[in-house]
Parts: C-alpha cells; sequence; structure tokens
C-alpha cells in the first residue's frame, strides 16, 4: 500500500481501535468468565422469565412496528411519488422535520395524548364513551405507538426513493396488456421495490429493537426492553456484569439482524440489475 | 519542444494480467502521433504512464534525452486533454485557464498576457467570464484544449478527447487540433479507437493489440498494406484467403514474407475473367450509395466485393477476380 | 387504478395528519395557564417558556449539547475526510473491510457505545467526562460523514484532480484547491447532519453525563421522570424551531435531498 494511503486511513484506524473496539471488547470479555462454564452468566440470564420476557417484548416490538410502518409507508410513499413537484416537495419537509426533532419531543408528545388525562382519555370521557380513564400509557401498546411515530417517516423516506426510480411505463404496459390492478401492483410493482422495502426495515427493525428513549418514556418500569434493561442493570443497580451480558446478546442480536438482511438486499439489487 | 523514447516500458495489474508487454517506441520532435486501437489494447495505460498520472512499473521513457520515470507528475509540465474535458467547476473559463500559469513563478502581467493569447488563438475570448457548465460540450473541449496549451507544454497529450463529441463537432475539433498542433509545433501523442479521425490527422500511427504494438507506420502504409492480420480487420479488411490454397490454385502473387493469409479490399475484387479467378453465387445485393456490396458465396466462404457498376442479380453464378498487385501477403503474429 | 390511487391518497394523508398532529398537541400545550399539561388549553400564558430558561439544566444543557454536537462533527469531519478520500482514490486491498470498520459504529447499538465508553474511558482510564462525551458524539457522527462524502466524492470527476496535477499543482495543494470546492455541499450536509445527530442523541449521553455535564435531551428526559408540567412542551417547542431553523438554512444552501 502507498504510504500517504497509509499516513491517511491510519489517525481515523487508530481511533475506531482504541475507542470503540478495545471498549467493546474489555465490555464483552468477561462475559465469557464463568467458574465452570464460559456461558454461565449467559445461562444464568436465559434462566429467568423475566429476561426471557424481555428479549421477546423487545423483538415482538420490532417486528410489528416494521410490520405497521411498511404497510402505512407503502400506500403513502407511492402516493407521494405521484404527487406533483410543488406538493412533493411540501410532503417531503412534512416528513422530514419529525426525523430531525429530537426523540424526546416526540414521545412527550404521546404522553401527553395517551396520558391518564391525556388527549383520548379527556376525549372520550367528555362525549360519556367510557367514565373511567383508560391505561393506554406505559403498555407494550403505547411503545409500539411511539416506535411507529418514531420510524414512520424513515421508513417512507426509504421506500419514496425506491418509488422514484420505479418504472412506471412497464406498470403502464401491465395494464395494457390487461392485467388487474392488484395484480400490477403485487407481480410488477412490488418486485420493483424489494430492495428499498429491506433497506427501510432494516432502518426501523434495529431502530426500535435497539431505541432507548421510547420504552423508557412510554413504556413504564414494567415493560421493560433489552436497552432499558441495560440502563437499569448498569446505572440504577450497578450490576456491570449483567448489564454487559445484556450489551452483548443486544449488539448480537443487532449485527446479525442488519448482515442477513443486508445479505438479502445485496441478492435482490443483483436480481434486480439482471 | 520533445522528443520521446520510450523503452521496455512494461505493465501488469495485481492479478497478472499484462496491460502493457516490453513496449517500445520513438516520438519525433512535433510530430503528431496516434495511438489507436480497441478498448483494453493498453493504449490509455500507456498514455498515462507518459503523463505520470501511474507510476512507471519497468522501462523507461525518456524526454528530450532525459529519463523522465522518477519525475512526479505535476513536474513533467505535459499538458493534457481529458476525455470528459474535466474543466474545473467552480472557476471561470479565464481561471482554468491561468489556473496552471498561477503555479509558474510568473507576474500578474504575464500570465494575463499569456492567457489572453490562449483564449485568442483557440477562438474563446467571448466565453472567457462564462462558468464551465454553461458552456457546450465542443466548446468545453476546446477550453480543455487551451487549458493545457496555457502552461506552454513540452508535449501534449489526448485522451479520446473527441469521443464525447457528436459527428459533426468531432470533425471540426479534430481539425482545430491539427491546426493549433501544426502552428505551436508540438509533440503530441493522441489516443483514440476510431481510425478515421486518426488517419485525418497523424503524422504516424501506432496500431495497438494487447500491450503490443502491430505496426507503426503513417496512416497511408498502415491502409495500404497492413501487416497482420489484426491491423486488417481493425482498419477494413473483411476477405481473408489462405495462403496454401492459393498456391494450389496456381494464383498469381507476391511471395516475399512468410505468412498464412492474403487479403484484399472488397473494391479490388473484380467481377469477370481476369487474373486469380474463383467461381461464386451472389447471396445479396446492397445499394451503398457510391457503390454496390455484392455478399458472395464461395468455396472460401462468404465475400464481400464492392463495385460501382451494377453486374449482376441475387442467386446468379459469377467470377471473381483477384489482381496479383491487390493481393496483400500478411504476417503471422 | 383509480381505486388504488384513491387508497393511497387516504392513507398519504392520513399518515400526514398522524405526523403533525402530536406535534401540534405539544404546540398548543406549551401556552395553557394550568401547571398539569392538558388539552384543550386554559388561558393562554408564556410563562412556561420563561420557566425554561429558570432551569439551569436546561440552559446549560443547551449550551453544552451546542459545543459537544459542533466539536464532535468537526472532528469526524477532519478524521473522516482523509478517510474517504483513500477510500475513494487510491487502488487498496481489501477496500470494503476498511468501509465497514468505518461504518461500524453505526452497526452497534448507541446505548452499547454509551455503555462501553463509560467503562473504558471514565472507569479505566479515568478521562474526564467531556472528552468521554466528545468521543461518544464523534463516533456516532462519523458513519454519517463517511456515507456523505463518499457519495459527493463519487460525483466528483476524477480527471478534474488529474488535470491540476498536470498544470503543476501537487497532490495535497488539488486537493485544497480542487477537491474540497467541489465537494463543500457534501461536506456542509455531512456537518449539518451530524450536529442533528449528537445534538438530538441520548443513549450515548444517558452514560456520559454528570452532576456538572448535563445535555439537553438528558436533562428533559430527567425533568420529565419528575415534573410533568408544561415547561417540556416549551422547551419541546424550542427545539422544533432550532430543528426548523437547520432546515431552513439547509434547504437554502443545500436543497433537502442532500440530508437524507
Amino acid at each position: 500500500m502507498k504510504r500517504s494511503a497509509v499516513l491517511l486511513l491510519s489517525p481515523g484506524l487508530l481511533l475506531i481501535i482504541v475507542l470503540l473496539i478495545l471498549p467493546i471488547l474489555q465490555m464483552f470479555l468477561p462475559t465469557f468468565v464463568g467458574d465452570q462454564f464460559f456461558l454461565e452468566k449467559y445461562l444464568n440470564f436465559f434462566h429467568s422469565n423475566g429476561n426471557i420476557q424481555v428479549i421477546l417484548r423487545t423483538l415482538m416490538i420490532a417486528v410489528i412496528t416494521t410490520l405497521i410502518t411498511l404497510s402505512l409507508g407503502l400506500p403513502t410513499a407511492y402516493w407521494m411519488s405521484r404527487l406533483g413537484d410543488r406538493w412533493k416537495k411540501v410532503v417531503s419537509i412534512i416528513v422530514l422535520f419529525p426525523i430531525l426533532t429530537n426523540a424526546v419531543v416526540r414521545n412527550f408528545a404521546w404522553i401527553t395524548i395517551l396520558g391518564k388525562n391525556g388527549v383520548i382519555n379527556n376525549f372520550l370521557m367528555q362525549l360519556h364513551i367510557i367514565d373511567k380513564p383508560m391505561t393506554l400509557l406505559y403498555t407494550n401498546f403505547s411503545i409500539v405507538i411511539g416506535s411507529v411515530y418514531l420510524f414512520l417517516p424513515i421508513m417512507i423516506t426509504s421506500l419514496v426513493s425506491s418509488f422514484s426510480q420505479l418504472n412506471f411505463e412497464v406498470e403502464e404496459a401491465a395494464s395494457v396488456i390487461g392485467a388487474r390492478p392488484s395484480i400490477v401492483f403485487f407481480k410488477v410493482i412490488l418486485p420493483q421495490l424489494s430492495v428499498g422495502m429491506l433497506t427501510g426495515s432494516i432502518l426501523v427493525f434495529v431502530g426500535s429493537l435497539t431505541a432507548y428513549t421510547t420504552p423508557q418514556l412510554l413504556g413504564g418500569n414494567k415493560n421493560m426492553v433489552l436497552a432499558t434493561l441495560l440502563q437499569q442493570q448498569s446505572i440504577t443497580l450497578g450490576d456491570w456484569t449483567s448489564a454487559s451480558v445484556v450489551a452483548v446478546i443486544l449488539t448480537v442480536i443487532a449485527v446479525l439482524v442488519m448482515t442477513i438482511m443486508n445479505y438479502g438486499t445485496k441478492l435482490m439489487d443483483r436480481r434486480n440489475a439482471k | 519542444m520533445a522528443n520521446i523514447e520510450i523503452s521496455d516500458l512494461s505493465m501488469s495489474y495485481q492479478k497478472g494480467k499484462q496491460i502493457l508487454d516490453q513496449l517500445s517506441l520513438n516520438i519525433k520532435d512535433g510530430e503528431l502521433l496516434s495511438i489507436l486501437g480497441p478498448s483494453g489494447c493498453g493504449k490509455t495505460t500507456m498514455l498515462r504512464l507518459i503523463s505520470g498520472l501511474i507510476p512507471i512499473q519497468k522501462g523507461t521513457i525518456k524526454v528530450s534525452g532525459k529519463d523522465i520515470s522518477k519525475v512526479p507528475v505535476y513536474k513533467r509540465n505535459f499538458g493534457m486533454v481529458f476525455q470528459s474535458y474535466a474543466l474545473f467547476p467552480h472557476m471561470t473559463i479565464f481561471q482554468n485557464i491561468t489556473f496552471g500559469l498561477k503555479r509558474r513563478k510568473l507576474d500578474k502581467k504575464t500570465i494575463e498576457q499569456k492567457a489572453l493569447n490562449i483564449l485568442d488563438i483557440t477562438g474563446l475570448s467571448n466565453l472567457k467570464d462564462r462558468m464551465p457548465h454553461e458552456l457546450s460540450g465542443g466548446q468545453q473541449q476546446r477550453v480543455s484544449l487551451a487549458r493545457a496549451l496555457a502552461i506552454n507544454p513540452n508535449v501534449l497529450l489526448l485522451d479520446e478527447p473527441l469521443s464525447n463529441l457528436d459527428a459533426k463537432l468531432r470533425i471540426e475539433m479534430r481539425e482545430e487540433i491539427h491546426r493549433l498542433q501544426q502552428k505551436l509545433d508540438m509533440t503530441t501523442i493522441f489516443v483514440t479507437h476510431d481510425q478515421e479521425e486518426c488517419f485525418a490527422i497523424s503524422d504516424r500511427v501506432a496500431l495497438m493489440n494487447q500491450g503490443q504494438i502491430e505496426q507503426l507506420d503513417t496512416p497511408q502504409n498502415i491502409y495500404k498494406n497492413p501487416r497482420t492480420e489484426f491491423v486488417a480487420r481493425f482498419i477494413g479488411y473483411e476477405n481473408f484467403i489462405p495462403k496454401t490454397w492459393a498456391e494450389d490454385q496456381q494464383w498469381q502473387f507476391h511471395k516475399e514474407i512468410t505468412g498464412k493469409l492474403l487479403t484484399i479490399r472488397p473494391e479490388n475484387i473484380g467481377i469477370g475473367t481476369g487474373e486469380n479467378t474463383l467461381l461464386g453465387k451472389v447471396v445479396s445485393k446492397n445499394f451503398l450509395g457510391n457503390y454496390y456490396q455484392y455478399i458472395v458465396d464461395t468455396e472460401l466462404g462468404i465475400l464481400k466485393v464492392n463495385t460501382t457498376k451494377d453486374q449482376s442479380e441475387t442467386n446468379a453464378e459469377i467470377t471473381l477476380n483477384f489482381p496479383e498487385s491487390s493481393l496483400i501477403e500478411l504476417e503471422d503474429k | 387504478m383509480r381505486t388504488k390511487i384513491k387508497f393511497s391518497s387516504v392513507v398519504g394523508c392520513l399518515v400526514l395528519v398522524i405526523l403533525v398532529v402530536p406535534l401540534l398537541i405539544v404546540i398548543v400545550t406549551s401556552f395553557g395557564e394550568e401547571s398539569a399539561i392538558s388539552f384543550p388549553i386554559k388561558g393562554f400564558t408564556f410563562e412556561w417558556y420563561a420557566n425554561v430558561f429558570q432551569q439551569p439544566d436546561f440552559v446549560e444543557g443547551l449550551k453544552m449539547s451546542s459545543i459537544v454536537a459542533i466539536l464532535a462533527s468537526f472532528l469526524a469531519l477532519l478524521v473522516g475526510i482523509p478517510i474517504v478520500y483513500v477510500l475513494t482514490r487510491f487502488d487498496i486491498h481489501h477496500k470494503d473491510w476498511f468501509q465497514t470498520i468505518f461504518l461500524s459504529p453505526a452497526l452497534i447499538p448507541e446505548i452499547v457505545i454509551g455503555f462501553a465508553l463509560y467503562q473504558a474511558l471514565v472507569i479505566s482510564l479515568q478521562l474526564p467526562l467531556f472528552i468521554s462525551l466528545i468521543v461518544g458524539h464523534f463516533l456516532l457522527c462519523l458513519p454519517y460523514v463517511v456515507r456523505l462524502i463518499t457519495a459527493g466524492m463519487m460525483e466528483f470527476d476524477e480527471s478534474i484532480e488529474e488535470a491540476a496535477w498536470m498544470v503543476g499543482y501537487d497532490k495535497i495543494t488539488t486537493f485544497f484547491k480542487v477537491v474540497i470546492p467541489n465537494i463543500k455541499q457534501s461536506v456542509v450536509a455531512a456537518f449539518i447532519l451530524s450536529f442533528i445527530t449528537s445534538f438530538n442523541n441520548i443513549p450515548i449521553s444517558l452514560f456520559l453525563n454528570g452532576p456538572d455535564l448535563n445535555m439537553l435531551p438528558t436533562s428533559i428526559l430527567n425533568y420529565l421522570e419528575n415534573n410533568y408540567d408544561p415547561t417540556v412542551s416549551a422547551v419541546s417547542v424550542i427545539l422544533m424551531i432550532i430543528t426548523a431553523s437547520i432546515m431552513i438554512l439547509a434547504e437554502k444552501y443545500l436543497g433537502l435531498n442532500k440530508l437524507t
């Protein structure tokens, strides 16, 4: 390799190794030391029903959030891609604004809506549909609502860029030869969008999997997910080793999901390119 | 002004693919030499080695007797025109042209004088305050040429400068390059894959194939006497005749070089009896403006015959003749 | 065809409403006179905005968050641009490995980065919190810089650099006189995106703040755990105004599509 390349790359490489890789290793390695067996700490972790529930809850929330954002995002992105330039810009700004706004603000908004004295309960009680406030906040439901709200704009943005590359002539050709609209959508449009859908799904799935702010604010203490469990074990309880075990599990799941889905994207990209 | 001596230039990529293979070439002072060849033949690599944009692995390049192998690109004082024009997008045309001059220790007045002079001889004076993106492709390439000439280079290097232009502009621009090259008497290397533009302006042509020079000659000689089958095919010969077959038929032709093939241009094959005849059947006849092209099926396979006179019809049996003086012997490679 | 377009526009409009209304509710509640957040509001007051500036955690947090975001973004550009230059312009082995390494901070969950840095830098190496915070946010910003600058370099014709070398400029001078002016937009976009990402971050700051070192988002989070009054609405509105101003600036100088 050329000397100048080494010179330019080494500061960055050094910083990443010293400031990221080594700290991660320092955290990871002690979790694989046990009195009898190197996976002891993990066995203990999985022995607890509560912990298994946390993992399942985390995964469920990520899956449901991805599915909801996908099914709301697809029609929205389709609609946006067919708007005139001027309206498209206005709508894009409305979609981009929440992405750039702090997550605390966006989650706080849902506290005011879902809370005991929140907008929904107030409204329904005033109409005498219910006479006692419903428990909407601090449930799995509120975490999902908050996550969807947090990640829907990201899904839409990923889909819009893949809609804008979509070949609408193929669609017209298909309807000219007499294919029904639903068939045109599923057989012609959807395959062209698969890469955008996967990219968006990776971002949303991994984002909601590792999110801290939403479950913290909207989930409360009963509905823990891996990220809040990590925070609780470390900052609140000071149990660094258990926290590290949680961190390793969270990282492994996230990296695994991303690797698999990225591989899928590459495969589809190649198939579409043909 | 300068002459260039290239000797034993070799270049290969990491995976062992040989791009240039012990190539030697001398370019005379003030000469316009074209490097012609299909894509992948190594012509661009050769130009980039000469320019210094890529380092030399093996061999030497001397300019006016001085070895420049170790001289970095920015100290070579060569002018280069790129296929993509490569103008500096953030500078006006005037700034594009003075950019190289500013690096040289010249006072402001001299720089301006030189730039105005170059703008004048390239016909760009009225565009000097425009930005590159406001210019047409042809104008951009003109600026690119002016920028290369402004630094008063020892050698001018042209890397497919015409291939992004449309047909009419291409002819105009190649005349312009030729005119300026003659006027400034500048040693010039012109890389192209287009034989017409290359033949039109070059003093000599180096025809390259697979990292080697197949033939180095004047355009006329290359056209009249291709040395190998590759050269012949590249410049439009399509009829090839095995020598052993011709000998069996007791054809008359010059036997000066050893090789397996003879070739002849389509317009040199005669219809009717004469020297060296061969029977065939007309497969199709195409009218191509100033001549007819007959596709003739013969014992040797399909041959193409161009003639100005309408002499036969499809499916007719005809006799072809091959004048001894038009049969060209090819060397094996 | 008709029915599908109708269906998608109904969903599209609904989604827009869902995206906008919660933020509008926050804006409205920030003006309510009652000390508990309610909607619709009773009365009208600016008192909660005044209260925001009475909270030392918010004022100091805003300052600290801005400083950290600016420093981390600068650092990420300083380290990231040379990296991208090598990865896009040099012929080196294992390019995709290097690419993965420099994008790796984006692979690891932010909260894990925060936790790991706390153990390694604050506990083991006893580094000051401020330094650790800058490190964490630098790691957060680096992938954005690498991605955006790479896109900018890919769009920039390599021959233009070569043309500058040919007329007599060495590679370093060419980099500053020709490359930088032409990727300026990507650099600005990378800075803006880095700034916003760092400014909004919670999971990393969570572990790396302390009694004397507050970041605005974590301060709001702490405040929310003990109080539920329109001060939070007011500070949220201030954050929205900051976001909007950044978007207007970005739109004016770059076009918003540069940010996604």
